[in-house]
């Protein structure tokens, strides 16, 4: 291959250029000595090397083609620019200091974004071998509603016909999880992360332990199992300390002691990025699923299966394989739908991209471009500033020679050298900012390759030179102009040339862009404010929540009944604590439903056959402690537990089933075979209140009854408290719970905030984002107006200087300044209202009953920018005012 | 300097270049040769007509390498001398088979103008 015998030659050419110079020399001496030897030798050696190099030629003017020929003059030429350019940056070191900054400040937020796209989007999670041979078996087919239905799930069954498929796969394996499981007794229990694992599990990932052995066959066996777990390696960390005598300890996860057999390799989240802190073998932990005999039960999809293609086998083979004798052992469901088909889905990506946090990294990265754009149209400004305040030194330069096409290198060099140390300080900034947006967004996936590595160098490098060659290019280009050329020549005092039309689309440009950012934050706070306004039903900020399992605590029904209310009693004597109830059911994390049936009617309204309200099996005090107000009728007592059923119903619910409000005194069945049917009497009627989130588009209807008169499956109780301040009861809550009985399984204590954190947290982070870089826009964009103006004002100054000594007024000078500055924030306005207005649809999706033409918004970012043109022209106005015409007319 | 004078001067030094840039390649085909010994085969191909300074191998040497139809390293002569052994690449014996062949019709296209063939 021609171009890559010559490519490596010029590579070689770059790297040896000293060497490939003295090899030339080296080479011309051999030749002369050969040729005096051979043709001249008669008569007598002096000859021969006169002849010798007559024969030759013109020595030095050869030497000198040959440098032209093999690139060596081009490189002279460069090493001799960039050495020029070097000096002149660092004699600048303000300019250079500003743009280099600029550059890493758009480079490095781009960085932060690749590296956390780059590792979710683009990637398998760690530790897998040759992740690109390990696929999912998922299926799709087209739904009820004409959409794609697709299914992660698989049963017991299939997953035994995969694994028979060996003609196809070198490995199968299947997994539930990652699951949260209660681990360990007492106050040191705590709540971690565990799979459930078939066999083969590590083997088909390609995983070694780093420390014991994975599970043996025997281990996962279905009819056999055993109790065996196999620990993460962070896990490993923090909570054994890195302890390797771990082997052999037992770990309580749910009710059942599992023997520690092996620890998995540094990395290693498992098949996802939601790490797992353990591995226990599906047999041995059915009783963490939940339900049992799924080991025959076509129908029972639970299991992710993951299997490893065989040596050579395409995935389109081994989904042919599949297809042979899918549907002999699938189940539909629906006999009226098509059979789902298979598909193979590869371990690369690491997540599936549907999730809403990529949405918002998506959009992140969005943001980070348009910082970008605004520092590479900041830093072309800079660039034009100085090439008009070098114009003599250029003139000069042109003068003696130099041509416009390396006049124009010199100008990108400008641009390149600051953009290679702002990579290096973008990496800096990268290094700093990828935990910060991880911990936002992908909190608690653990992985080793959240940092800065070879990929994100090379992103970082790429993108530098990039945005260095965007900035550098329009200034690069003008200067190769002839007209700027010829401007460059003339002399300080040409009048026309502050007036750079260039200079000003890039200032509004800048501007246009500031504006969207810093409407982008606007409609965030909007949101978020819109979000904190909604009425609830129920008081989120002053309430904690504690929940135990009552699986696994060794006590009687009874027993646990004693110990909970002993709870409650407790947590009343803590001060600050001014209701506590029990309760089944919790907001935001849990509510059961139910369907019910009204006696004496065919359905009930508004409520789909199968589906019903929701209801919460709540003490006497449970809507004080919620703050959840009573609209009529009265609240349960401490003898309603025992007596006659009875029912509180929502606001909702009384509408939707008794229209004509007559609800009170009515009552109402719970249509299940296993509760006694007797019909409760609603003797309230309280608020609506929220059940699942924040964002709650309609209330659904929702009930309360007395606790003790619930359904006997209900028995996951918890503790609500109201506190005024809900934080520093948490410890002396946590305290008093474990004071009552010291080896429950985990118990958490937690701000009933915090459930709905995680759902506030993408708008949190749109806000909190779109400031941070609206604002280092703003800025960035103020500090290109300034030095627009600064510098307009300094090459008027023979201008300002005849206008004063015509007579004009200091306030007029400093009125004029500011009005050209305003002018220009005027125009970037109104082109950014425009894009914010054509653009505002896409990001429709993430606000919260904002509009993305919010006039308020809109009207305060124009506020904002108009605000600080003004104050960015202040100090080259008031510069104005000082001028003297005296000296000034005396100058030049 | 105008576009133009700029385009015919090239033009001109491609021509006369070329030429020598294929006696090159066709010492090389026999097989790698340092410099003075390329210079020497060509003398005596031509025989003596074409005589060539010397030096102007060297140039037309730096401009094959850097197209990559010949590379260079340092190696032994039969003298047991170190010298720069220059090996013609697969793309430069393409490069001759191309030029060969455009040669040989032009120099057949001179032969029938001229009343011979």
């Amino acid at each position: 291959m021609s171009w890559i015998d010559a490519a490596r030659h010029r590579l070689r050419t770059l790297v040896g250029r000293e060497r490939l110079a003295r090899e030339m020399e080296e080479e011309i001496r051999f030749h002369l000595e050969q040729d005096a030897r051979y043709e001249g030798a008669p008569f007598g050696p002096d000859a021969a090397r006169f002849a010798a190099r007559r024969r030759f030629g013109h020595v030095t003017g050869i030497a000198e083609e040959r440098r032209r020929e093999s690139g060596l003059a081009a490189l002279d030429r460069l090493s001799q620019d960039l050495a020029y350019a070097m000096r002149q940056l660092v004699r600048a070191p303000g300019f250079t200091l500003a743009v280099t900054l600029t550059l890493a400040l758009g480079i490095g937020a781009n960085a932060t974004m690749f590296a956390i796209v780059d590792r979710v989007m683009l990637r398998a999670p760690d530790g897998i071998a040759d992740a690109d041979r390990v696929v999912q078996v998922r299926s799709w087919r087209t739904g009820r509603d004409g959409g794609i239905d697709t299914t992660v799930l698989h049963s017991h069954p299939s997953y035994l016909e995969f694994r028979g498929m060996r003609d196809v796969f070198a490995g199968v394996t299947a997994v539930r999880g990652p699951l949260d499981v209660p681990v360990d007794r007492g106050p040191a229990a705590i709540r971690a992360r565990g799979s459930l694992v078939a066999d083969d599990y590590f083997e088909t990932l390609g995983v070694r332990p780093a420390l014991g052995r994975f599970f043996r066959i025997e281990e996962t066996d279905v009819s056999r199992g055993a109790a065996v777990a196999v620990l993460s390696h962070g896990f490993w960390q923090r909570r054994y300390g890195g302890d390797p005598g771990v082997v052999g300890r037992t770990l309580i996860a749910g009710n059942e002691p599992y023997a520690i057999v092996g620890v998995a390799p540094r990395g290693f989240p498992g098949h996802t990025l939601a790490a797992s802190d353990f591995w226990l073998p599906l047999t041995s932990a059915r009783g963490l699923l939940g339900v049992g005999g799924w080991e025959g039960a076509r129908g029972a999809l639970f299991l992710t299966v993951m299997a490893r293609l065989g040596p050579d086998v395409p995935p389109s083979r081994a989904l042919a394989r599949i297809g042979v004798s899918w549907t002999a052992w699938q189940v539909s469901p629906n006999r009226a739908l098509p059979w789902p088909t298979p598909y193979l889905v590869s371990m690369v990506p690491a997540e599936s991209a549907s999730r809403p946090e990529h949405r918002v990294a998506k959009l992140l990265s969005g943001v980070a471009l348009l910082l970008l754009l605004i520092t590479c149209a900041n830093v072309a400004n800079l660039l034009l500033a100085r090439a008009l305040a070098r114009r003599r030194e250029i003139a000069v330069r042109l003068a003696l020679g130099i041509g416009r096409g390396r006049l124009a290198v010199l100008f990108l060099l400008d641009a390149l050298l600051p953009g290679a140390s702002g990579a290096a300080v973008a990496l800096w900034v990268a290094w700093l900012g990828i935990p910060v947006v991880r911990e936002v967004l992908f909190a608690g996936t653990q992985t080793t390759t959240w940092s800065v590595d070879g990929r994100l160098v090379t992103f970082t490098v790429v993108t530098a030179l990039v945005a260095g060659a965007t900035a550098g290019i329009v200034p690069a280009i003008l200067a190769s102009r002839p007209s700027l050329i010829d401007a460059l020549k003339q002399g300080a005092r040409d009048g026309s040339v502050h007036r750079s039309r260039t200079r000003i689309a890039l200032l509004v440009a800048q501007g246009t862009l500031s504006v969207a950012l810093l409407a982008g934050t606007g409609l965030f706070v909007r949101s978020l404010q819109r979000l904190g306004d909604q009425h609830l039903g129920l008081d989120l900020n002053r309430l904690v929540v504690a929940s135990f399992s009552s699986h696994g605590s060794g006590l009687s029904e009874e027993g646990l009944r004693e110990v909970q209310d002993r709870m409650r009693q407790l947590a009343l004597g803590i001060p600050g604590v001014k209701r506590a109830s029990l309760t089944v059911g919790v907001p935001f994390s849990g509510v059961y439903s139910m369907p019910i049936r009204i006696p004496g009617r065919d359905s009930v309204p508004g409520m789909p056959r199968g589906r019903g309200p929701y209801l919460y099996a709540a003490g006497p005090d449970f809507l004080h402690t919620l703050g959840t107000r009573l609209l009529a009728g009265r609240a349960f007592t401490e003898s309603d537990g025992a007596g006659q059923p009875v029912a509180i119903v929502s606001e909702r619910m009384a509408r939707t089933i008794w229209p004509a409000g007559d609800a009170i005194g009515s009552c109402f069945v719970i249509d299940l075979r296993s509760t006694s049917g007797q019909c409760m009497t609603v003797i309230g009627v309280a608020e609506d209140a929220h059940r699942a989130g924040i964002v709650e588009a309609d209330p659904w209807p929702l009930y309360y009854i007395p606790l003790g008169q619930e359904p006997s499956f209900m028995d996951e109780r918890s503790l609500v408290v109201r506190a005024a301040d809900p934080e520093r009861i948490i410890a002396p809550l946590l305290h008093a719970v474990h004071s009552v009985r010291g080896d429950l399984p985990y118990v958490s204590v937690q701000r009933l905030a915090e459930s709905v954190a995680p759902e506030l947290r993408p708008w949190r982070l749109g806000a909190s984002v779109f400031a941070l870089f609206g604002l280092l826009a703003l800025v960035v964009a103020a500090i290109g107006t300034y030095s627009v103006t600064q510098f307009s004002v300094s090459q008027r100054t023979h201008e300002l200087g005849v206008r004063i000594a015509l007579g004009a007024q200091r306030g007029d000078l400093a009125r004029m300044v500011t009005g050209e500055s305003l002018r220009i924030g005027a125009i970037a306005a109104l082109v950014g209202v425009v894009v914010v207005l054509a653009a505002g649809g896409l990001m429709e999706s993430m606000l919260f009953q904002t509009s993305p033409r919010d006039p308020l918004v809109l009207v305060a970012v124009v506020a904002v920018l108009l605000t600080s043109s003004v104050a960015a022209s202040v100090l080259p106005a008031w510069r104005a005012t000082r001028v003297d015409p005296v000296t000034t007319l005396k100058a030049d | 300097m105008t576009p133009r004078r700029a385009m015919s001067d090239s033009t001109r030094r491609d021509q006369l270049t070329g030429t020598l840039d294929m006696l090159v390649l066709r010492t090389l085909s026999l097989g790698p040769a340092h410099g003075y010994a390329i210079a020497r085969h060509i003398e005596r191909l031509s025989e003596d007509v074409l005589k060539v300074e010397h030096g102007s191998l060297y140039p037309a040497l730096d401009r094959l390498l850097r197209r990559g139809l010949v590379t260079a390293k340092w190696g032994d002569t039969s003298t047991g001398r170190k010298a720069r052994l220059y090996t013609i690449t697969r793309s430069g014996r393409k490069q001759l088979a191309d030029r060969s062949a455009e040669h040989e019709r032009i120099t057949l296209a001179i032969a029938r103008v001229m009343g011979r063939a």
